[in-house]
């Protein structure tokens, strides 16, 4: 046990020698809010290259798909906020972003499930829709972007951290794909616009843990 | 504050709060202290509960180098404990799954802890060369060429950090690591 002892104060001791001033990281909203300007400014030049649905205009008043966007939005952005919380052991004590998130991913999927057990009548499985390679367009910058900024921090949830950054990223893609695609049927959205979103859900968390190690 | 920069030199006992601002700054002395302040601190939450007295010491260790790692993380505006506490638990869960993940560490540790003990000339430890050979077959290159250059050639963290074109605090911490991993796998 003294060895043992003796080890920790030679630790202690090297920690101690090593000690370099520390650059402190930035409040998690300063971190955030630039993440979010650069996805919401790519998401737009995405649709700009791809194109606004035809009948983008008549769209707009309809609450349905109006009340979908502000709730996939809402639950994006909290998403994104408790990543970049997540970033400190501690969060700052704000661990209700936690709850928040996950109430607002819960009610996605709830309307997203309630429709497709409404309006279901075919799964699109078998041939290809340029949705899925505009969904990866749409996800794949501000997921790499959104990982090299969680990088930095020092999470202590390390699994929930990569659920986060997965919902924050598919939420604004899943909202680029809604307004450059003219579909709203439900089979389609399903497997055209959340499924490569899953499938890279389920990529980030097999490598994940590796980015987030400290 | 309560504490000027000049006053480095002779910290009084502070809280931790004060100390960890101080630490960012760079103030070695201060940070001495309260990494010394904190060490019993984490152990006696981490002790209760472990099948092994031995891994609070270890599960400790691993804490003071995470505290250190990210030392950036704390905000000067929140209190240290609950920043201290959620990586204290982090460790100690991360230690446990470690250790539980491995099958051969698991049953060691239903078995008598005085094996751990046991000195490693025991008759009943014969070949036990060959199977830290073996377990550090299964270690990463770079990890197993930092372990061996430190720990069996006794070069120090400095030249191997010079070696290895790394910092001296990721090669201890490598080594540290590596050494764990080792005590993983001989259970």
């Amino acid at each position: 046990m003294t060895r043992v002892a003796n080890k920790t104060n030679n630790i202690i001791d090297d920690l101690a020698a090593e000690l370099k001033p520390v650059k402190v990281l930035r409040h998690p909203f300063m971190r955030a809010f630039p993440w979010l300007v650069f996805t919401v400014l790519y998401i737009l030049l995405g649709i700009f290259l791809l194109g606004v649905r035809g009948d983008f205009i008549s769209k707009l008043n309809d609450s349905s798909y109006i009340f979908e966007m502000s709730l996939v939005l809402v639950m994006s952005i909290s998403a994104t906020m408790c990543s970049l919380w997540m970033c400190v052991p501690d969060m700052r004590g704000q661990k209700w972003l936690v709850a928040t998130s996950l109430t607002l991913i819960s009610v996605v999927l709830a309307w997203i499930i309630t429709q497709a057990v409404m309006n279901m009548d075919h799964v699109p499985f078998g041939y290809w829709s340029h949705c899925f390679s505009d969904a990866v367009f749409f996800g794949l910058l501000p997921a790499a972007s959104i990982v090299f900024i969680s990088m930095k921090g020092s999470t202590t949830q390390p699994y929930l951290m990569i659920l986060m950054n997965v919902i924050a990223v598919s939420g604004l893609g899943y909202i680029g794909l809604r307004i450059t695609c003219a579909s709203d049927d439900i089979g389609h959205i399903c497997v055209f616009h959340i499924l490569p979103y899953i499938a890279l859900g389920a990529f980030i968390g097999m490598i994940g843990r590796r980015f987030y190690r400290w | 504050m309560g504490i000027a920069n000049d006053d480095s030199q002779n910290p009084q006992t502070d809280s931790w709060e004060e100390l960890a601002i101080l630490s960012q700054s760079g103030d070695k002395r201060a940070y001495r202290q309260l990494l010394s302040e904190i060490a019993p601190y984490i152990k006696v939450r981490i002790s209760g509960g472990l099948a092994n007295p031995d891994w609070s010491e270890e599960i400790m260790q691993e804490v003071l180098i995470s505290v250190h790692k990210s030392l950036k993380s704390y905000c000067a505006d929140r209190p240290f404990k609950p920043w201290l506490n959620a990586i204290t638990q982090f460790r100690r869960t991360d230690f446990l799954r470690k250790h539980y993940k491995n099958k051969s560490a698991k049953e060691a540790s239903q078995e008598n802890t005085d094996i751990f003990s046991n000195n490693v000339t025991h008759d009943s430890h014969a070949g036990e060369l060959l199977d830290i050979e073996k377990a550090l077959g299964k270690i990463p290159d770079k990890q197993r060429k930092i372990f061996k250059l430190m720990k069996i050639e006794g070069y120090s963290a400095v030249e191997v950090a010079e070696e290895m074109d790394m910092s001296v605090s990721a090669v201890k911490v490598s080594a540290h690591r590596t050494a764990g991993k080792l005590k993983e796998m001989l259970g």
